[in-house]
């Protein structure tokens, strides 16, 4: 009964595969397609960042994985949603519940909204062994303790019986991350885990998911909207405009050579700490309201590079040419009728 | 606006016109609670100055008082002690002709435009509502042309008056508030995080327009913001505030490359930088978060979190201090170890 439900899975087997997800919210106004065919794939130990703005789609693809869009007004299918070679899409409800906090999980943002607060810190920990594992009290208060010890919770032995308003909000995040890793999870999905942190914080908690993803061999997508912090931690990195993936190439391909006119852009329009102070090369424009997506690439009234086709003919995601791709070890995508332009942009 | 617009800081004008703002020792507490005698000290003794067509960049963490003073800067706090002048005259208090000319040259720009304008106005109102108050045009036509004129300056269509706040992007909204806090000519914006509610894409486009109206009107800035990056590239001179204090002023390039302070250095490396082949770097890691204002730390407020804390810095307040003022203007630290002291 209280058998672990995340067994080994064959090394080859990915964390996560997701293909073709769709997800749909429902209003007074109409039907929103809020995610238009995603496809993800995570491996063990690898930490994908999937990044992009409000409305992009990133923290929904995110929840429709995790399962946490059971709502009559939304509507979600996936040719394929597999969590560690366990395929989500034909499970019932109770089955990916207990695949929830076990196999695959989920830090949220706000670290003091999502943790109970007439609960002590050991005894929400305690609930994740004695629910999942069975754990007796005793047993789950000690790896309570091993926890808060091993995500940098100084003195964990009194601090276990402390209360989430006790803590500092990077404590708390901490623990947070505490309980997402507790029964050492296939797949860790991490959404804007640090925006609401100061920034000195920001760095310990990104140090701190680095290192348990690579101490134990996690999964990790990472959703956020910070192009630096995609560039401080991610091996990979998808970006998402308009509910689709518009780009995916290792982490520091994507940076030295874009391939997407909107990475480009949005590489162009940030301040740096270092180089010259000239005017930011400011992208014209608004994201587009989810509900009235132009025709064509969603992208080509703010593109630089859109031509007629781009206003006709949706790209599809295609890998880049490998002369162009750069020397990565792994292919890279773009959905761009101007890949091979905007790459000997950023070569030029 | 044309994306070939200049926005390099232009050297702010220091000449015998003396500072438009002059902040002297501020001090402000709340109270902690309801039922609490503990008190937080928000602000706990400021004194900067503002020059003609300047931009003075605040940067600084939660709890560390750069909102607090934002808003005593434009009077809607009163300062427990300490003063805050625009040329010469108190910007809180002041009944009648002149304290209301004070508040109409000092005008302040909000963090989260969606909240900051009133839902049932049309655009045209709330532009115009300041010059309701102030008196300032008389006659619906002229009320009409003057704000049609201030949407022009932020890069708006003039045809946008008559709709409602809703029905713009986040971007839109933001250039409409600061539309509104431009309406009385004031000589001093000061913006509260203006851009960190908008989305990437839309960032630089505002980030654009302040240096853009900065050129035009010659208008003093104080921008305050929690990213570094966002700070640098707007500013002249960047001050560091932690817990209620200043720790670092200086010209901007000073205080980004030769940082005297170790919370501004510990700070600038924990920065996350667009650039993955930056992941090696060298950087100073703070540890914990930054202590309770309820209960600030004796002596220099960052001791428990420095790396180069002595005994000294437990029991004294070092004082904001720099070398004898260079060309690029004083640059000032708060540690008792800055610039190769003893």
């Amino acid at each position: 009964m209280n058998e672990p439900v995340n067994g080994p899975a064959p090394s080859d087997t990915p964390a996560l595969r997701v293909r073709d997800l769709n997800v749909r919210f429902t209003t007074e106004r109409g039907e929103i397609p809020a995610v238009r065919g995603v496809d993800l794939t995570v491996r063990r130990g690898q930490l994908l960042a999937l990044l992009g703005e409000s409305g992009s789609g990133k923290s929904v693809t995110a929840r429709a994985v995790m399962g946490l869009l059971d709502q009559p007004n939304v509507h979600v299918s996936a040719a394929a949603i597999d969590v560690a070679g366990r395929e989500l899409t034909a499970m019932r409800a109770a089955e990916r519940r207990r695949l929830r906090g076990d196999a695959m999980t989920l830090v949220f943002q706000d670290a003091l909204s999502a943790l109970n607060p007439v609960l002590s810190i050991g005894d929400q920990l305690g609930e994740l062994f004695r629910v999942h594992r069975g754990a007796s009290r005793r047993a789950a208060r000690a790896r309570a303790v091993e926890l808060l010890d091993l995500v940098g919770i100084p003195a964990p032995e009194r601090r276990v019986r402390d209360y989430p308003h006790q803590f500092s909000g990077g404590m708390r995040q901490r623990i947070l991350v505490a309980m997402a890793v507790a029964l050492e999870p296939e797949l860790l999905i991490a959404d804007e885990p640090t925006t609401a942190l100061d920034v000195t914080v920001q760095a310990q908690i990104l140090r701190l998911l680095d290192r348990l993803r690579r101490e134990l061999g996690m999964a990790v997508l990472l959703i956020t909207h910070d192009l630096g912090v995609a560039a401080e931690v991610a091996d990979d990195v998808a970006v998402m405009y308009a509910g689709r993936i518009v780009e995916e190439a290792p982490v520091g391909r994507l940076f030295a050579a874009p391939a997407h006119p909107y990475t480009q852009a949005l590489l162009g329009s940030i301040p740096r700490l270092d180089g010259p102070r000239e005017a930011l090369a400011a992208i014209e424009g608004s994201p587009p309201n989810p509900a009235r997506l132009p025709p064509g690439c969603s992208f080509n009234p703010r593109c630089r590079y859109a031509t007629d086709i781009c206003r006709a003919e949706r790209p599809l995601l295609l890998p880049v040419p490998a002369a162009l791709a750069g020397p990565a070890e792994r292919t890279r995508t773009a959905a761009c009728h101007h890949t091979e332009e905007v790459l000997r942009a950023a070569v030029g | 606006m044309p994306p070939s617009v200049e926005t390099q800081p232009v050297p702010a004008p220091n000449g015998p016109a003396g500072p438009v703002l002059s902040v002297t020792d501020v001090h402000k507490s709340y109270r902690a609670g309801l039922l609490s005698s503990a008190r937080v000290r928000a602000v706990d003794g400021v004194s900067l100055e503002l020059a003609p067509g300047e931009t003075l960049g605040i940067v600084g963490e939660s709890g560390s008082g750069k909102s607090t003073l934002a808003r005593m800067l434009v009077g809607l706090e009163r300062p427990d002690s300490g003063s805050v002048l625009f040329r010469g005259r108190p910007v809180a208090q002041g009944r009648g002709a002149a304290g209301r000319a004070t508040r109409r040259s000092v005008q302040m720009v909000f963090q989260d435009p969606l909240t900051s304008l009133n839902p049932r106005m049309t655009v045209l109102d709330i532009i115009a509502e300041p010059l309701d108050v102030h008196g300032l045009a008389s006659g619906r036509a002229a009320r009409r042309a003057r704000v049609e004129e201030l949407l022009g300056l932020v890069g708006l269509a003039a045809d946008m008056a008559q709709r409602f706040p809703h029905e713009f992007s986040g971007g839109q909204r933001q250039r409409i508030g600061i539309a509104r806090a431009l309406a009385t000519e004031p000589d001093v914006l000061v913006c509260d995080e203006p851009v960190s509610a908008l989305d990437m894409s839309v960032q630089a486009q505002v980030v654009n327009l302040f240096a853009d109206l900065q050129r035009r009107l010659g208008v003093s800035l104080v921008f305050i913001a929690h990213d570094l990056a966002v700070v640098r590239h707007v500013s002249h001179r960047v001050a560091v505030m932690y817990l209620g204090r200043i720790a670092e002023v200086g010209p901007a390039d000073r205080v980004y490359t030769e940082p005297a302070h170790p919370y501004t250095q510990a700070l600038l490396a924990a920065a996350p930088v667009p650039e993955p082949a930056a992941r090696d770097r060298e950087r100073i890691e703070l540890k914990g978060d930054p202590p309770s204002p309820l209960n600030p730390p004796s002596g220099c407020p960052f001791h428990t979190r420095c790396h180069l804390a002595q005994d000294v810095c437990t029991t004294t307040v070092p004082p904001l201090a720099g070398p004898k003022p260079d060309p690029a203007g004083p640059h000032r630290s708060a540690c008792h170890f800055s610039f190769d002291r003893p």
